[in-house]
């Protein structure tokens, strides 16, 4: 569908290439404008005479998109300066000394600039902004009317927490923006944007800390964004697939998340953060294996406490890998390991039960992942029907009918369970595809496969790289010092060395170039910080039109 | 990358005859042997091996028919595996002995030399060395000992190695000897292993029955025996009750037991050993003629006395000790002279010389045969009374004043 779309508008493109500059002829523009988008309705042009009746109006044009364009603002600071342009100046002073005066003493806005590029128009457009063109002028007027509907900021919807920031990330990119930008008020939080897509023009921006991320990483992920070539980003997760290192991996290697106390703690550990248009979830590279296994929450609550969660998810990531495949190795290979009268109750089970017990196995994790599965489309009302029926009249039947035995449903709903305790989706998928691949060789060997099998796994977990660091990083290679906050959560103020990355150069109090946001000393911010929230939302869409500044927007 | 592949199809092929697919096999296609029972067959020619076999249905499955919780299995074979294997005609299932707790020998067989068995149950992959073994006593058949119900607990070897743990625990008259204790005993020059007995209380063919489940004086029960005494891999004799417990206090094994004396006058009073010490040492005061010193201590607390002496006092608690002091003295002499009379060292005085003087113990290797019957063996036992449980004086004491 997409590219099929895609061909037809570069097609398109390509024919008028020829007339790639505004030209001074306002009819023909705005026809063209018309043309090119296909005689959409939602496209306005508003036709206006410049210094009014007097002798000899200049005709000029705004247009925009009607559904994505801040009506009041085109109204207020567009037009109503536009109309009330002194006649006396408009008729003296030439074209291109009256798109100057426009631009620096009429249009009332923060956000414009000058394009002579026709591309630059049509784009302007799309985005949202509105274009002010004059007859006999072979440039065109960008006012940052960009607005429309977006979703409000509300409550995270796939990574909770009991205690901690309740905001999560929206759909726009701005909103997204103000939202780091918020938490972290450096100027050393430095933003890169770009649009990616050849169709969708997706804004997608980088963002990292100065003097914190490692220089070398930030050029890597330049580059490896600028490489991309799509019609369309749709979702964040297509640009992790373009720049992860390895796609033959089940294990995210770019973590991704909808919180901003998230993104921006990342930021501060050195690490780079890309938010992508159109989608809450942002990527956060590089990425190791420990991290999937922290919770936002554990830094809220106290350390001895984070410290038992933090390992009861690793057991429930060893019970979601192996849960089921050492039931099956235990009854089919190594019934001697099984305490006597767990055994007797075992085989009393399996009595008249008639399938082998790998067979029993994969049935109910297939049973599993298909109701998961329907439980996840379902609207949400339906949902529930889902459950009960796969839990309760299933789970139930299944085990009176004599089919399954009851120790199986057990052994699944406990690795269902372990899997759903796991704080990152990504890594409990992953560890979901593999709990079969664990089956198939306990199935096969018992406990003798099921080691292999661990050995094959932790051998490929420590050639995965994301973005040159070890995956397995603490761990493997052990790094001592970064213990303090990788299974283990020590006290906030014992971290100092920022833990999971191995190059020091991530280390904030080692390098002393940043000043101390990055510790643990934030009492003086908070106090200020409620108040600025409440002005920052007052001013809305600001933050886009600072990192305007920053870098020119690199189109594809 | 293809070659990459390949070479991961070769490893992966090498990984199939590594292992055992073999092996695997559905619990609902294993018999799980609970005990072992090995007696002689009737013709004394070949053993006949019995497995208590666990029918887990009828313990804790709803489908169970009301049937007995284990069943018993035998079949006659010149081997033990030989009649293992023929066991195959009987049973529909594969019988695992892995979770086997008891190996029961019966006495004729073990007059005869268990060395045979004990190989196999050495050299057997799926029987643990940590099974417990025993004798059956009084003409009982091993067969017949695993054939028993009992009340509590549905299998009755897992009962029968539970009784032997409770039983050497509270009474000391026993302890659990383990496959793996035999080995090791029957190497022992001049020496043997020893065994528990196990013997049927009642009607041997009312043990069997379900029917003995239905009464509350059960007519039929297996009880924990004496000991049994073996040199080398025969049995050759019986311990009593009093020289079992006195085997237990030579070889420090003992956890818990009472000693009942009576002092001139006082009436009977019987006390607990709480905690006990035994220490063996060989002195070489005449190198041709080793003298044993067996060394025990032992703390008591009364537990009951038909008496109105007064605790309080510690020249009453010496008096007592010294009767305490006695009566162990007199158990463990009763038990090194039944040894003695055996020639079977089963308290591995031999191997406690050949630790404390390596050099003599070569000289006296060769002739330990007819030296240990004769060994002299002297006892010093300190008993101390620890505490009289929560009275110091019997109630009878203020009458004892009037």
């Amino acid at each position: 569908m997409l590219r099929h779309l895609s061909r037809g508008r570069s097609g398109r493109q390509n024919k008028s290439n020829e007339q790639s500059q505004i030209t001074g002829d306002l009819q023909q523009m705005l026809d063209r404008v018309v043309a090119e988008s296909g005689h959409s309705p939602d496209i306005v042009i508003r036709h206006i005479k410049l210094g009014g009746p007097v002798p000899v109006p200049v005709k000029a044009a705004i247009v925009y998109l009607n559904a994505l364009s801040n009506q009041q603002m085109i109204n207020n600071f567009v037009i109503k300066p536009l109309m009330g342009l002194e006649p006396e100046k408009v008729n003296a002073y030439p074209t291109d000394r009256l798109m100057k005066y426009i631009l620096e003493d009429a249009l009332s806005l923060g956000e414009t600039s000058v394009v002579k590029e026709w591309t630059d128009v049509m784009m302007a457009v799309l985005s949202g902004d509105t274009v002010l063109l004059v007859e006999g002028s072979d440039q065109g007027i960008v006012s940052g009317t960009a607005g429309g509907e977006w979703r409000a900021v509300n409550e995270p919807t796939s990574q909770l927490v009991v205690r901690g920031p309740k905001d999560s990330f929206v759909e726009s990119i701005s909103t997204n923006i103000s939202l780091i930008r918020r938490r972290i008020k450096s100027p050393d939080l430095w933003l890169e944007s770009m649009k990616i897509g050849s169709v969708t023009h997706t804004h997608v921006a980088m963002m990292y800390m100065k003097g914190c991320a490692d220089p070398d990483l930030v050029e890597e992920i330049r580059q490896r964004l600028k490489a991309i070539r799509i019609d369309g980003i749709l979702e964040s997760a297509y640009i992790e697939e373009f720049i992860q290192d390895k796609t033959i991996t089940p294990f995210p290697t770019i973590f991704n998340t909808e919180r901003p106390d998230v993104a921006a703690g990342n930021l501060l550990e050195g690490r780079v953060v890309i938010l992508v248009d159109g989608t809450p979830y942002t990527l956060i590279l590089p990425t190791v294996f420990a991290q999937f296994m922290q919770s936002p929450e554990d830094y809220a609550q106290r350390f001895d406490i984070s410290i038992l969660m933090r390992i009861i998810r690793y057991i429930c990531f060893v019970i979601l890998l192996l849960g089921p495949a050492v039931y099956v190795a235990l009854t089919t290979f190594h019934y001697e390991m099984i305490p006597t009268l767990l055994l007797v109750s075992l085989m009393a089970q399996r009595e008249g039960v008639p399938f082998p017990a790998f067979v029993e196995a994969v049935i109910m994790e297939v049973v599993f992942e298909i109701l998961r599965e329907a439980g996840v489309r379902m609207p949400r009302a339906i949902g529930q029907t889902v459950s009960i029926v796969g839990a309760l009249i299933l789970g139930q039947a299944v085990v009176e009918a004599g089919v399954i035995t009851p120790i199986m449903v057990i052994v699944v709903a406990l690795t269902g369970i372990a899997s759903f305790a796991l704080p990152s989706y990504n890594l409990s998928i992953a560890g979901r595809l593999f709990r079969f691949y664990f089956l198939v060789l306990s199935g096969l060997f018992g406990f003798y496969g099921i080691t292999l099998g661990l050995i094959m796994l932790i051998a490929h977990m420590n050639s995965i790289r994301s973005f040159g660091v070890p995956y397995l990083s603490p761990f493997s290679p052990f790094i001592p010092q970064a213990q303090k906050d990788a299974i283990l959560r020590l006290p906030i103020w014992m971290h100092g060395w920022k833990p999971l990355m191995s190059s020091s150069q991530q280390d904030m109090k080692k390098t002393g170039e940043i000043k101390p946001q990055g510790s643990a000393n934030s009492e003086g911010g908070e106090q200020t910080s409620s108040n600025e929230r409440q002005k920052g939302q007052n001013q809305g869409s600001d933050p886009e039109s600072r990192q305007g500044k920053q870098e020119e927007p690199n189109e594809n | 990358m293809r070659t990459r592949g390949l070479w991961l199809l070769a490893i992966l092929c090498a990984m199939l005859p590594l292992s055992g697919c073999w092996d695997a096999e559905e619990l609902n296609r294993r018999a799980v042997v609970a005990g072992i029972g090995i007696d002689l067959s009737p013709d004394k020619k070949e053993y006949r091996v019995s497995y208590q076999v666990i029918i887990a249905d009828e313990i804790s499955g709803k489908t169970g028919r009301g049937g007995t919780p284990t069943m018993v299995y035998s079949a006659q074979g010149r081997s033990i595996m030989e009649a293992t294997r023929k066991v195959s005609m009987l049973v529909p299932r594969l019988v695992s002995t892995a979770h086997a707790r008891i190996v029961v020998i019966s006495e004729e067989l073990a007059r005869q030399g268990i060395s045979d068995i004990v190989d196999f149950l050495d050299r057997d992959s799926d029987i643990r060395l940590t099974a417990k073994i025993f004798v059956a006593k009084n003409g009982a058949r091993a067969h017949d000992i695993l054939s028993g119900l009992s009340a509590m607990g549905k299998i009755t070897a897992y009962t029968l190695a539970q009784k032997t743990e409770m039983t050497s625990k509270e009474y000391g008259a026993n302890y659990p000897v383990e496959i793996d204790d035999v080995i090791r005993d029957i190497l022992v020059p001049n020496s043997g292993p020893i065994i528990n007995g196990v013997d049927i209380l009642g009607n041997v063919e009312d043990v069997r029955k379900q029917s003995n489940l239905e009464k509350t004086d059960a007519l039929g029960i297996l009880r924990m025996s004496n000991i049994a005494v073996f040199r080398g891999a025969r049995l050759k004799g019986w311990l009593t009750e009093d020289e079992s417990v006195g085997l237990l206090w030579v070889k420090g094994k003992l956890n818990k037991t009472s000693i009942v004396i009576t002092p001139e006058e006082q009436g009977e009073i019987t006390l607990d050993v709480r905690r006990s010490k035994t220490s063996t040492q060989v002195l070489l005061k005449d190198p041709e003629h080793p003298v044993v010193l067996v060394k025990v201590t032992a703390q008591l607390s009364v537990r009951e006395m038909d008496s109105t002496i007064d605790l309080r006092d510690p020249a009453t608690l010496n008096e007592l000790e010294v009767y305490v002091n006695k009566e162990i003295r007199k158990k463990m002499k009763a038990v090194v002279d039944k040894a003695q009379s055996l020639n079977s060292d089963i308290f591995c005085f031999g191997q406690t010389l050949e630790r404390q003087h390596p050099q003599k113990w070569k000289s006296l290797k060769g002739q330990w045969n007819e030296l240990f019957p004769k060994l002299a063996v002297e006892y010093h036992v300190d008993s101390i009374v620890r505490n009289s449980q929560m009275r110091d004086r019997s109630f009878k004491y203020d009458l004892n004043k009037e």
